[in-house]
């Protein structure tokens, strides 16, 4: 029977993904506020800004900040797995199906947040030149393959582990 | 399984009970019953030298084959 560790690092690691959390969820709510505010503004602001924009500008940037809460929303979900992870080292049994299937979904959801960065390029190219003013910041890198990959192969490891464990409980 | 454990007629055959073997071989009750009861998924040397010891048996008297 595992018992369970007393760990100043996985007791850190746990305070700084739930604060984590908490600001992820925070940005998604100033976000939308700030999506509606923007979309709503009376004084025109937004209109300012594409004032020589083509009419399609509004749609473009709307579909920026949809994949910009979308991938918030996704680094939520992964969060959430990473702490349940954590929670089951803390347990002191890692090496248990239910982490090899988070590490799983942890890949997946690494894989669909570079799929939204990559949707967004496109709408990104379209808007920034109308953007002097205002660039958007939008960049790209591969890192997020690499992250899928390593996560997919350490679900691999935790499966393995997992039968291993389950072969050695059987051995007398 | 194929592999069958005749602990039980060895213990029999010497008119031992499970917790003297487990006494003797230094190895808790529990694990000698999952043995015994077949729900054991591999077995040690060092168990089976130390039960094929105390049984004075070798290690073909403790384990079967049935085949299909």
């Amino acid at each position: 029977m595992s018992k369970p560790l007393n760990d100043p690092l996985l007791t850190t690691g746990k305070v700084v993904l739930q604060i984590a959390a908490a600001g992820i969820a925070i940005t998604i709510a100033v976000a939308f506020y700030g999506f509606v505010a923007l979309f709503t503004d009376p004084e025109g602001n937004l209109a300012r800004i594409f004032a020589k924009a083509p009419p399609e500008a509004w749609w473009w940037l709307f579909g920026i900040s949809l994949l910009d809460t979308l991938v918030l929303g996704l680094c939520l979900l992964f969060v959430f797995q990473l702490v349940q992870i954590v929670d089951s080292v803390g347990d002191g049994d890692p090496f248990v199906p239910q982490n090899a299937g988070r590490l799983d979904r942890m890949a997946w959801l690494a894989l669909a947040m570079q799929a939204v960065s990559l949707a967004k390029l496109p709408l990104a190219a379209l808007l920034e030149p109308h953007l002097k003013d205002f660039p958007l910041g939008i960049d790209f890198s591969l890192w997020g393959i690499v992250l899928a990959l390593t996560l997919f192969i350490l679900a691999r490891v935790f499966r393995k582990g997992a039968e291993m464990k389950a072969d050695l409980e059987g051995t007398v | 399984m194929p592999i069958t454990i005749k602990l039980d007629d060895l213990l029999h055959a010497r008119r031992m009970t499970l917790t003297d073997l487990s006494e003797r071989v230094d190895i808790t009750l529990a694990n000698l019953s999952i043995l015994k009861t077949g729900k054991a998924k591999a077995i040690r040397f060092s168990t089976l030298e130390a039960i094929c010891h105390e049984l004075g048996c070798q290690p073909g008297d403790l384990l079967g084959f049935e085949g299909e």
